[in-house]
């Protein structure tokens, strides 16, 4: 079992501290979605902004089993990395994983360390087949999971509406555990 | 229009009642999965062979995100289509179509007058993007989707476990709405009349 929290000394030389998200984080949670640039919010699944789809997201569905994690510089959320996967039917071998940090917080090695701690939980899990859903056009976030050795597996054509009603192709990738 | 219950006719004269499934039709449709034969029922998303599946299957059926239709025969459930839209994020504008028909009805026009009534829930959601996921080796489910229009957009590999552990690769299929539209229009075309709301 890991144990949290864990530290980790990002490359922008500041030292964040990762943990499991707890109900008590909804504010900061907030906070760090809102930090975000329009543009990155664009890509997400969901609209943050919001903040009664951040209070759903933070209870997963019955049936389901998500770690999500949280990185913290100080107070602040710098990052959250998730994996979820259905405990029950035909689908419950494959898992997602979901990864978002603060622009300071990139090429830091942060979304790195985070992905690696939620593929070992996967892998804990006995997954078998580790999935990312991504809009086609994020290939700087393309090239960091194909890093991590997943591969394409299909696009799907207009799947994704962002918040501001456009469509964009939706990329699966996966990984072999 | 779809104003449920409504009676239908198959092409062979038989009539079935359309509507959308219910709370008191649990008993009813664990018998309708129990029916299917063993080989069907691998494919499907969960192992309904036990009720309490069914039961979960059955309190999940938000009318906002999951919306299914039952076709009845009497009293027993002979067809279940659902619709799944989920209510936010960024596949709000898509939704995912099901169809399992117990064996006996197959081939008698039930497969078109339950997409009709999926084709219909989902332009007054104004869907815009319809996709089904079928197991790629079950040939007879690829084909039905196929004469509906679908066209294979995605294979992901291994994506599915069946009862026996065995995995399976599942191609996700997608279909213009009008294009569905029109194909359904031919089939019913084809059933001469039948499959027609009657009045």
């Amino acid at each position: 079992m890991v144990r949290y929290p864990r530290s980790l000394k990002c490359r922008n030389g500041k030292v964040v501290a990762v943990r499991p998200l707890r109900s008590d984080d909804l504010f900061p949670l907030l906070e760090f979605f809102g930090s975000l640039p329009e543009e990155d919010r664009l890509h997400l699944r969901v609209d943050v902004t919001q903040r009664d789809i951040v209070e759903r997201r933070m209870n997963p569905p019955a049936r389901w089993n998500v770690l999500r994690l949280v990185a913290l510089a100080g107070e602040r959320i710098v990052a959250e990395g998730s994996i979820e996967h259905r405990t029950f039917g035909l689908g419950s071998h494959v898992g997602e994983v979901r990864v978002i940090v603060a622009p300071d917080f990139r090429r830091t090695g942060l979304a790195e360390f985070l992905c690696r701690q939620i593929l070992a939980h996967g892998i804990a899990e006995d997954l078998e087949k580790i999935e990312v859903h991504l809009m086609s056009d994020q290939p700087a976030v393309i090239h960091f999971f194909e890093e991590l050795d997943f591969k394409e597996d299909g696009t799907l054509k207009g799947f994704v509406k962002d918040t501001k009603g456009k469509n964009h192709d939706l990329l699966i990738m996966s990984l072999r555990t | 229009m779809a104003a449920y219950p409504k009676t239908v006719q198959l092409r062979d004269g038989t009539e079935i009642l359309l509507r959308p499934m219910r709370e008191e039709d649990l008993e009813q449709s664990h018998r309708f999965f129990l029916a299917l034969p063993e080989e069907d029922r691998q494919f499907l998303r969960t192992d309904v062979a036990q009720i309490e599946n069914v039961r979960i299957r059955m309190e999940k059926t938000d009318a906002r995100e999951h919306w299914r239709l039952v076709a009845l025969d009497g009293d027993e459930i002979v067809a279940d289509a659902t619709l799944s839209q989920p209510r936010y994020g960024w596949m709000r504008h898509t939704a995912e179509l099901r169809c399992i028909i117990a064996r006996p009805y197959r081939g008698r026009g039930l497969g078109s007058i339950m997409f009709s009534g999926l084709y219909q829930e989902a332009t007054r959601r104004k869907v815009e993007k319809l996709f089904g996921m079928v197991v790629q080796e079950q040939r007879p489910a690829v084909r039905m989707a196929e004469s509906l229009g679908f066209q294979t957009e995605a294979v992901l590999p291994d994506h599915v476990r069946t009862l026996h552990g065995e995995l399976k690769d599942v191609a996700v299929m997608t279909v213009n709405i009008k294009k569905l539209w029109r194909r359904l229009e031919d089939m019913m075309h084809a059933m001469d009349g039948h499959g027609r709301e009657r009045h």
